[in-house]
């Protein structure tokens, strides 16, 4: 862990997470107002003592509704990486282990899913099934499988003739034990890094398709709906629109910044 | 005039807060139209004197003394100033020819490169000089090789290729870092040949680089034998090879198969050429691997002696170390 | 001649595969496609002539190989939304996107190969730490909200650039461009500090091989040894995230669209998704995805011509 503290990008991504993760901690139990209040005698105020971030069109405070807009892009982005990590493995080791025909044939479909532009895809997925969380959550979890299971496969590829995994072999232990007792650790570090990566395109997806109308729906509070409301009053509220674009853009530095020193630190132990 | 001349020549690397020394106080001369032999095991300073001697150094590297060639100090020159002397009056040729031509050219507009680089042609007559260069060191299909690229052509060919490309402007001196320990033995010898070829013909002072003794024999006029940084014994080559004085030297030639030796088991230093951070600044360099050192050699630093041009460092007179070595 | 053949095959099983791919998403919708398109209200004999211009009558495989033949004959069905033919209004919504995403990649290359040259030919310090937290934010801050961040800059403020809308090509070039520029380059800086970062490793790692230490010691200039040996050698991988690229402008297009109001794919898109126009969205996805793919094959073939070593394979 010392050695990842001293990698500034990575530093600097922990930081600005753990701010986030304090907000979302707190706006667990506690925001300033009401996500949902409208106030419309106190509608676009600048920040204040009183509303520390400022109001919207309808008088509701914007900081609370980042704090429960970055919840929101946490939960899609946490499932979206969690199921893209499990099934992407779960592809790319059995593809990439036992190679093949089978593999041959998985390849050829996953390159084929990534022909599609990413958003596109959530975007066929979500015009089939109809937006809201979940089905948001499981389109960006498709849109997340492809990365996952090329790593893992060039991953599994590249340890399946070493010499550990030959003498586990000899030893007599299963494919299954070899290929995630043995191997998975020591591709961990990488996945990581690609979760870490994957995590900030959910994010930055989630924010287009909710900023489209295609995500999430009014009037939850997902930092893209924020940003296509705050949009019309941008001559009269410019830090209406700045708030949610720099909240934003914040989460998806930190999880780049974490995803790129996790690569370079574990690049430079090879 | 010597051609080139080494004084005091020295060259050091800064690592942290330490100065690791790869070339200590070295002097080389090379004549016109002479064949020079620059001998060590690998790790012994060859290569980064080479490269120094066409300001080609690591931009790390702290080197001091002075390069007089033809009688003018080139040791600091300016970025633009180098890159007249190099392929121009100087130019040299790598040990790994299968890399050191860009892959995505074909070989003869990278050697058309070199002669439009230097000499005011025209185009048509340049391609002219490449295809005549190229028949004259033995690349038959000239043509067809003036089109190919890299990887469809030989080791050999290539190193071919290379020899064409540094002797095409007629510079005055050619460094030949390693040329052939890269290539098939048999190609070895076709290569050092030509290489002799050349500068008997074309009167190209050689300054040859290697870690072979035996490539040497008959070959180069005179050698010098160096180890970890430091010129250990200097002299004709004939000499040296049948006479050779620092036991080094002897060592060297002791390893090289020959009839005497056929069917004994072929000697070899024992030890290895130190890294550049193992090696110790104090005493004779060879001390640790020598067979007859003493207390003394691994304090101070032998004065250089001998006579007719043959010389050597070594603490011990001739004599001495015929004595000790038998002993 | 085997390597283009080869590749060539490759690119027909990929565009089968594509199509068969979007074709299978639309068939797991659940329910009936007509209800879902129609609403609950609509009345029997409406419901079945949607059925016949959906061709929901036929097996899946014969729906599939009519949409096929449609695909090539240019009639992929009649929109919902518009009542016209999908493959007129894709072509119209073409113009924009393609000319967008075209500006966007010259941009792209305008940006990214420059400043990556100039970042690795002066990798010292000094600049090296604003440059990268410079691209690290491009990076990272997405397209649309760079859309929305430059609109609020150049247009609204300094009021320079038109912030929505789109004048076609036939009013004059300028015109024309003038109304993509800010489209194209929030689609741009991001993508270009990805080829930036690209683009500065490859350099740096060619900067090191032992032909450029041969040119030097022929007597070229740092200039010349850049262009005319460097330059080439280092962006043989760079093609490659170019061809990646291709996918994420497009993708970057398809929202930028919304954000500028212009009368593209990604506008075409968002409408057809929320008004369930299944036949144009059907048809939109086949189009950009086999966009993608026939880019991605156009970068195979200039790598080939870039590379002699390739061509032999």
């Amino acid at each position: 862990m010392a050695r990842y503290l001293k990698n500034l990008s990575f530093l600097i991504g922990v930081v600005i997470l753990s701010i986030m993760f304090a907000m979302l901690f707190i706006s667990f139990f506690h925001t300033p107002y009401d996500v949902t209040a409208m106030d419309l005698a106190h509608k676009l105020e600048r920040p204040s003592g009183e509303h520390l971030l400022g109001t919207d069109q309808f008088g509701r405070d914007i900081l609370s509704r980042v704090m429960k807009g970055i919840e929101v892009s946490f939960l899609i982005g946490l499932t979206a990486v969690a199921s893209g990590l499990l099934l992407g493995l779960a592809i790319g080791s059995v593809s990439g282990y036992f190679g093949g025909k089978l593999d041959e044939a998985v390849m050829k479909v996953i390159d084929t899913l990534m022909a599609f532009p990413g958003v596109l895809l959530a975007m066929m997925l979500i015009a089939v099934f109809g937006n809201g969380l979940l089905n948001t959550m499981t389109a960006l979890s498709v849109m997340a499988i492809p990365r996952f299971a090329r790593i893992a496969r060039s991953g599994y590829m590249e340890y399946r003739d070493s010499d550990f995994v030959k003498a586990e072999r000899i030893r007599g232990a299963g494919s299954f034990r070899i290929m995630y007792l043995h191997i998975l650790p020591n591709i961990m570090s990488e996945l990581v890094a690609t979760a870490s990566l994957s995590f900030a395109s959910a994010i930055m997806a989630e924010a287009g398709l909710s900023y489209l109308g295609l995500g999430m729906q009014p009037p939850s509070p997902s930092l893209g709906i924020m940003l296509s409301e705050a949009q019309d009053y941008m001559l009269r509220a410019p830090w209406y629109v700045l708030i949610p674009t720099v909240t934003i853009a914040l989460l998806v530095i930190a999880f780049n910044l974490i995803g790129d020193g996790l690569q370079e630190v574990s690049g430079g132990e090879r | 005039m010597s051609l080139l001349s080494l004084k005091d020549f020295s060259i050091s690397f800064k690592e942290g807060q330490r100065v690791l020394n790869a070339v200590s106080d070295i002097a080389l001369d090379i004549e016109r139209s002479e064949m020079v032999a620059l001998v060590g095991e690998s790790g012994c300073g060859k290569s980064v004197t080479a490269l120094s001697l066409m300001g080609l150094e690591n931009e790390r590297a702290i080197t001091s003394g002075e390069i007089l060639f033809e009688g003018k100090n080139i040791a600091s020159l300016s970025e633009s100033e180098w890159n007249k002397i190099r392929g121009e009056s100087i130019s040299m040729i790598f040990q790994e020819p299968m890399t050191a031509l860009n892959p995505l050219l074909p070989t003869g507009s990278q050697v058309l490169e070199m002669v439009l680089t230097h000499q005011r042609v025209a185009r048509t007559e340049a391609k002219e000089m490449v295809l005549d260069m190229f028949k004259s060191v033995g690349l038959a299909d000239e043509k067809r090789i003036y089109k190919s690229y890299p990887h469809q052509l030989s080791g050999g060919q290539r190193q071919r290729i290379m020899i064409a490309m540094a002797l095409i402007n007629n510079p005055s001196l050619l460094i030949a870092d390693e040329p052939t320990t890269a290539l098939d033995v048999t190609i070895q010898a076709e290569i050092i040949e030509l290489i002799k070829k050349m500068n008997e013909e074309k009167g190209t002072a050689v300054l040859l680089i290697s870690h072979n003794l035996s490539l040497v024999k008959g070959l180069t006029d005179r050698s010098y034998i160096m180890y970890s940084g430091r010129i250990v014994e200097e002299g004709r080559s004939d000499d040296i090879l049948s006479h050779p004085i620092h036991p080094y030297t002897r060592g060297l030639i002791a390893s090289i198969p020959n009839v005497k030796n056929r069917g004994r088991r072929l000697y070899s230093i024992p030890g290895s050429v130190p890294s550049l951070e193992e090696r110790s600044e104090q005493g004779c360099p060879f001390s640790p691997r020598c067979a007859i050192c003493s207390e003394h050699c691994f304090s101070e630093i032998p004065e250089k002696r001998g006579h007719d041009g043959h010389t050597y460092s070594c603490f011990y007179s001739e004599s001495e170390i015929e004595e000790r070595m038998n002993g | 001649m085997r390597y283009y053949l080869r590749k060539l095959i490759g690119l027909l099983i990929t565009l089968i595969l594509v199509s068969l791919l979007t074709f299978l998403v639309f068939q797991v919708l659940p329910g009936d496609p007509a209800l879902i398109i129609l609403g609950p209200d609509a009345d029997a004999y409406q419901l079945e002539a949607l059925r016949a211009s959906l061709n929901l009558d036929m097996s899946p495989l014969m729906r599939y190989l009519s949409w096929v033949r449609g695909l090539f004959s240019g009639d992929l069905g009649t929109s919902i939304r518009y009542g016209q033919s999908v493959s007129s209004l894709i072509g119209e919504g073409l113009k924009v996107t393609s000319l967008l995403a075209l500006y966007s990649m010259i941009l792209t290359v305008l940006i990214g190969i420059p400043v990556g040259l100039f970042l690795a030919s002066h990798s010292r310090k000094k600049y090296s730490i604003p440059l990268s937290v410079l691209s690290q934010i491009s990076l990272s801050v997405p397209s649309f909200c760079m859309g929305i961040f430059l609109i609020s800059i150049f247009s609204v403020r300094l009021g320079l650039l038109p912030s929505v809308g789109y004048t076609p090509l036939s009013e004059g070039f300028f015109k024309s461009f003038k109304s993509l520029l800010l489209p194209s380059l929030s689609v741009a800086i991001g993508s270009s500090a990805i080829l930036i970062r690209y683009v500065r490793v490859s350099v740096l790692k060619e900067n090191g091989r032992d032909y450029v230490r041969t040119a030097r010691s022929k007597g070229l200039t740092r200039f010349r040894i850049m262009y005319a040996h460097v330059l080439k050698n280092s962006l043989i991988p760079v093609i490659t995230i170019l061809g990646i690229l291709t996918a994420d402008i497009l993708g970057g297009s398809i929202i930028i669209e919304n954000i500028f109001t212009l009368p593209g794919i990604g506008r075409l898109i968002t409408v057809s998704i929320s008004s369930r126009d299944l036949p144009l969205i059907q048809g939109l996805v086949l189009y950009l995805a086999l966009i993608v793919v026939i880019c991605n094959f156009v970068v195979d073939l200039i790598y080939s011509l870039v590379d002699p070593r390739i061509r032999l394979r």
